[in-house]
């Protein structure tokens, strides 16, 4: 019996590997063959604009092409993102990350301001970085709290930022960069506040202008543009976060157009072509990642 | 009414047209002033408005200016920087928050940058209150001086030197200082309302510029002015409307300033000035030039000079019809001469063919006297030479033109102004008829003598229209006549040199010729002679003869053959008691028939006298010592004398020999002196104070006498002599001076300076003796051959010693000089020329 129940699980295992194989996403020669390069982005500070552009929209408008591809873009959100470029579902346990059930793929690779973190890291393979950021906690400009002074060591000042929040409410978003659980906020005494009217993370600031939390997680490229837009009503704290790079990621099963986007990047970089699109989008982050953006300043003719 | 016009015309006057052009001048040149005036007037209110607009221009530049300063300010008023002062009041760090604040700030200046005009904000820097720079769109440039701004002012700079426009605008933050914003443009934003002179319009001499009042110019991208001109702006007053090209005047010349104004305004609130160059036609081209005016002035003046110049040639055209209608009378009158012309023609035309045959005769009577013919027309110079003409000068037909100075240049110079005068003489009507002998050069060089004559007429003036003739060769005839001259000349001129005389009759026998030297002889005058008749010379010269002597006549002489070279000596008893041989021929030739030959023998006979003269002295002198040696001797040979008896008759005989051979060496002395006259004589320069030294002392006194007594005190003589012959001289004389002073005495030599007879200055040798002295009388002759003071024969001598002094005293150029008185002595002197003492 449990030779049969052995034999049943290889055969299950066998069929998902085939199905599997069946549903995975295709690599760079099927998409070539295919003649069309899905983009799977989420409205998403300036990544993803939602308006048909952005960062990440351009960047992959000009990789498709770089590829001689059409070039589409698919909407989703934090939650679904990787089911729809994997087909699977993420299931988490602590740091266990797991596959499960089939869903159609919606797209060939996901760049939207998308976090290289560990556990994705797990399912998903990641082009170098794209971009620099951070995890802040903001608070109302009214808040009593006042901002940390920050010193040349980010350990601590995560330690003395995260020591401010005591016990008050603080927004967060799980499964996306602002996961609390990214950051070790889960089990601690912050009384955590998951924000689920939408999947986008600019409406963190307005709930927190409301009144709704004491604090919220924002990371760096929202918080410029939101210091701007919610001058004197908000303000910065201190960092929750080390500094995290954002990168496109492809499914496992497609390592030659991951290597082919890094190559693409990698031109971009050098012809100056990725600065120009950072300062359209993201003018003065570089003020805040100076070492990030040192080293893909582009080559010097 | 077409009656009325004329008469009505006829009473305006003439130069009415004149005097209405005059008063439209005049009227012109009013309203011309007037316009001038206006002018002025126009030119100032341009001026004015320049000035308007210049001042416009200037306050558009400091509203530009404000412009800066506002937009520094709204820069100052960012909700960016707000939003980080905000920020940085609630305490954010600069790494976790307010980073991004500033890099809201510095993406706000940069759009800024972008969108603000050009040049008004190059660079936004955004500097805290302390300075520190937060923000800046050129971090890596430092920044420039800033310029002090207050809270209710921005402050504003222009740096000329680097080109910039900065403004500095303080930052208000709730009430308090947040800052300063600063932005740097460029001063090219000051020109945005001004013409540039490219982008902005304009050309080089139309455009605006900025200066400093340091005469820095603001960029503004055009070419910048030279800096020769804007140094030159410097010193250009304000508000003033300049013709530039003054400024070419201080040496600004690479800027064509032609025809260009200049306006230099101060731009309110900001040390800036406004130079506006305008073109002059811009400014004032509305308003007519000036030059436009002087131009209508002209034409009014040229309009008048026009009206005078019609009404002066109104008045040539009145004198021209009067020309005219006298004119039409002249060619009625000339159709008249014409006719009579016409008929003089005819009459003339019959008379000329008659000429022509009368011409014809001529010809050929002409080429039978084989003279040559020319025929000459003095109003055109044209001649005609005949062929035989031509021949005479060895030309053929065609080597000679038919030209008046083809014959006058062949005339030889030396006849040229004689031939002139004869012919201008015949032109002048002077003579009847031109003739003339000279000479023509030939062909071959020489020249032949032509005998030329002609006669010209002359029309009813007396001017010579014609003048004909013809030329005679006459060269042999010429050549045998100046032979014949020549010879003639000769002699005249022996006869005229000839120092005899001659007297030639006429074939008539009257005296036709006598030449000087007869009338010298004669002491006769010409005209006492010319024209006498023979008898009648005979006579005339037979009554100059001495009684004893007489003219024998003129015709005895010649009437035999034998006679013909027999000469007659006559003697004249005037006239110096001449004696002339007198001879006689008959002429040869058929004019004269005789001439008579005068030889003056006056000389000669002279001579034959003294010699006879002097033979017989000589024989006398010598035959009485010879009558004495005769006699002794003859007694000595006859008779028989004691020894001593002998002795003596032969001392006797002795002596008389001796003075015999003195008279005869004297007289070989005085004979080789005469006959070498002087040619034996060795002259030398010899110091005369010497030589009469030596003579004295060699001199020897007679026998009981004392030697001379020698006073030469003088220094050196010098004279040029004959040195014996001078001691020779000097011994004579001492030996008269012993000779005549019988009674004993002293006989004294001295060198004394004195005057010959011709007051010569000159030196003489004096010797003075106390003797028997002469009288006048034989001082004139003590030099004559064998004269002797002493009649008596007791002095003995010679009388040849003073003669033979005298002869070498002359031909020493000195003289014999004798002062005596009788029975006081003698002094003789020889006197000679020169003696210059040293």
């Amino acid at each position: 019996m449990i030779r049969f129940k052995r034999m049943l699980q290889l055969f299950f295992a066998g069929l998902l590997l085939f199905f599997g194989q069946a549903s995975s996403a295709d690599d760079l020669k099927e998409i070539q063959a295919r003649g069309e390069l899905r983009h799977l982005g989420i409205p998403y500070a300036n990544f993803v604009t939602g308006a048909g552009d952005g960062l990440d929209v351009e960047l992959v408008r000009g990789f498709a092409s770089h590829i001689g591809v059409k070039y589409r873009l698919v909407y989703t959100d934090f939650y679904s993102v990787i089911r729809d470029l994997l087909g699977k579902d993420v299931v988490r346990k602590g740091n266990q990350v797991s596959l499960s059930g089939n869903y159609p793929i919606r797209g060939d690779m996901i760049a939207t301001g998308f976090t290289m973190l560990p556990w994705r890291e797990q399912v998903l393979l990641y082009s170098t970085p794209t971009f620099p950021s951070q995890v802040l906690l903001m608070a109302r400009a009214d808040s009593p709290v006042r901002p940390i002074a920050g010193s040349q060591n980010l350990g601590r000042d995560i330690l003395e930022t995260k020591r401010l929040i005591g016990d008050k409410t603080l927004l967060v978003m799980e499964r996306t960069c602002l996961d609390p659980a990214n950051y070790g906020l889960r089990n601690s005494s912050v009384n955590l506040r998951n924000y689920t009217r939408s999947t986008n993370i600019n409406e963190m600031v307005p709930a927190l202008l409301g009144g709704e939390v004491d604090y919220t997680l924002l990371d760096v490229p929202d918080v410029i543009l939101d210091l701007q837009k919610w001058a004197g009503r908000i303000k910065v704290i201190g960092p929750i976060s080390e500094e995290q790079n954002l990168a496109a990621a492809f499914p496992k099963s497609s390592p030659k157009l991951r290597d082919a986007f890094n190559a693409y990047l990698v031109r971009i970089q050098a012809d100056g072509s990725y600065d120009r699109l950072v300062q359209k989008y993201y003018p003065g982050i570089e003020r805040y990642f100076p070492e990030f953006f040192a080293r893909i300043k582009p080559r010097q003719p | 009414m077409k009656l009325a016009l004329p008469r009505i015309a006829r009473h305006i006057p003439p130069r009415l047209p004149v005097y209405v052009v005059a008063a439209f001048v005049v009227y012109s040149l009013v309203m011309l002033s007037y316009s001038v005036s206006s002018w002025r007037q126009m030119k100032r209110s341009a001026d004015s408005y320049i000035l308007a607009d210049s001042a416009r221009r200037a306050a558009s530049v400091t509203d530009l200016s404000d412009m800066a300063r506002a937009n520094a300010a709204v820069h100052a008023d960012l909700s960016e920087v707000h939003a980080f002062l905000l920020n940085r009041d609630l305490g954010m760090s600069m790494r976790y928050g307010l980073g991004a604040s500033l890099q809201a700030i510095e993406n706000r200046f940069r759009q800024h940058v972008k969108t603000d005009p050009p040049a008004l904000a190059d660079r936004i820097v955004f500097l805290a209150e302390d300075g520190t720079r937060l923000v800046d769109t050129q971090p890596d440039v430092p920044l420039p001086l800033l310029p002090e701004a207050t809270p209710e002012r921005p402050g504003l700079l222009v740096d000329a030197a680097r080109g910039l426009l900065v403004t500095a605008a303080r930052v208000d933050h709730k009430g308090a200082p947040g800052g300063t914003v600063v932005t740097i443009g460029s001063p090219r934003f000051l020109y945005r309302n001004l013409i540039t002179g490219q982008d902005g319009g304009g050309s080089g001499n139309d455009r605006e510029v900025l200066i400093t009042a340091a005469g820095q110019q603001l960029a503004n991208g055009a070419a910048s002015l030279p800096i020769v001109l804007l140094r030159a702006l410097q010193n250009v007053p304000s508000d003033r409307v300049i013709r530039a090209e003054f400024l070419g005047r201080t040496g600004v010349r690479q800027v064509d300033l032609d025809e260009t104004l200049l306006v230099k305004t101060a731009v309110p609130g900001i040390p800036l000035y406004l130079i506006r160059l305008l073109p002059k036609e811009r400014a004032y081209g509305h308003i007519t030039p000036v030059g436009v005016l002087a131009a209508f002035a002209v034409v009014l003046i040229l309009l008048f000079a026009g009206a005078v110049y019609l009404d002066r040639m109104r008045v040539l055209a009145e004198q021209m019809k009067a020309d005219i209608s006298a004119s039409q009378q002249e060619r009625q009158s000339a159709e008249q001469r014409n006719m009579e012309l016409a008929a003089e023609i005819w009459r003339r035309e019959i008379v000329e063919k008659a000429l022509a045959a009368s011409e014809e005769r001529w010809e050929l009577a002409i080429k039978g006297a084989n003279d040559g013919i020319w025929d000459w027309n003095p109003q055109t110079g044209e001649v005609h030479f005949s062929e035989r003409w031509k021949s005479m000068l060895g030309l053929a037909d065609n080597e000679i033109a038919n030209a008046y100075q083809e014959w006058e240049s062949r005339i030889h110079p030396d006849d040229f102004q004689r031939v002139m005068h004869e012919l201008s003489s015949h032109l002048d009507r002077k003579t009847e008829f031109y003739q003339c002998e000279y000479r023509i050069r030939h062909k071959q060089g020489h020249y032949i003598w032509l005998l030329d004559r002609g006669q010209a007429l002359f029309d009813a003036e007396g001017h010579a229209v014609r003048m004909a003739g013809s030329h005679a060769d006459i060269t042999e005839r010429r050549t045998a006549e100046m032979q014949a001259q020549e010879r003639l000349e000769q002699l005249h001129a022996i006869f005229e040199l000839s120092p005899d005389g001659f007297v030639s009759f006429d074939i008539a026998g009257h005296v036709s010729y006598v030449n000087p030297a007869f009338l010298g002889m004669t002491h006769l005058q010409e005209s006492e002679v010319m024209g006498l008749r023979e008898l009648a010379f005979s006579d005339l010269l037979s009554g100059l003869c001495r009684t004893d002597s007489r003219f024998p006549g003129i015709e005895e002489p010649g009437r035999t053959a034998q006679s013909a070279n027999r000469r007659e000596r006559l003697e004249l008893s005037g006239a110096g008691q001449r004696v002339l041989e007198v001879g006689v021929r008959s002429g040869a030739g058929q004019r004269v028939s005789k001439i008579l030959y005068f030889h003056d023998v006056t000389s000669e006979s002279e001579v034959d006298r003294m010699k006879s003269e002097f033979l017989s002295t000589a024989a006398h002198e010598l035959r009485t010592p010879m009558a004495s040696i005769y006699g002794y001797a003859e007694v000595l040979m006859a008779m028989e004398f004691e020894a001593e008896e002998r002795k003596t008759y032969l001392g006797r005989i002795f002596r008389q020999a001796e003075l015999m051979v003195s008279i005869i060496n004297e007289l070989l002395d005085l004979a080789r002196i005469e006959a070498r006259r002087g040619k034996d004589f060795v002259f030398e320069r010899v110091d005369l104070r010497v030589l009469t030294h030596e003579a004295v002392t060699g001199f020897k006194p007679p026998e009981g006498r004392d030697p001379p007594v020698l006073d030469l005190t003088r220094s050196a003589v010098w004279v040029t002599v004959d040195r014996k012959k001078m001691q020779q001289a000097i011994n004579n004389v001492l030996s008269n001076a012993y000779k005549y002073s019988p009674a004993g005495g002293a006989v004294e030599v001295d060198l004394l300076p004195g005057r010959g007879e011709s007051d010569l200055s000159g030196v003489r040798i004096e010797v003075r003796d106390f003797g028997i002295g002469l009288t006048p009388a034989q001082i004139a002759r003590v030099c004559e051959r064998f004269f002797r003071a002493d009649a008596s024969g007791v002095i003995p001598g010679t009388g040849l010693g003073m003669s033979i002094v005298k002869e070498i005293m002359e031909f020493q150029h000195g003289q014999v000089l004798i002062a005596s008185e009788p029975g006081a002595g003698a002094r003789v002197s020889l006197w000679l020329p020169g003696g210059r003492s040293i």
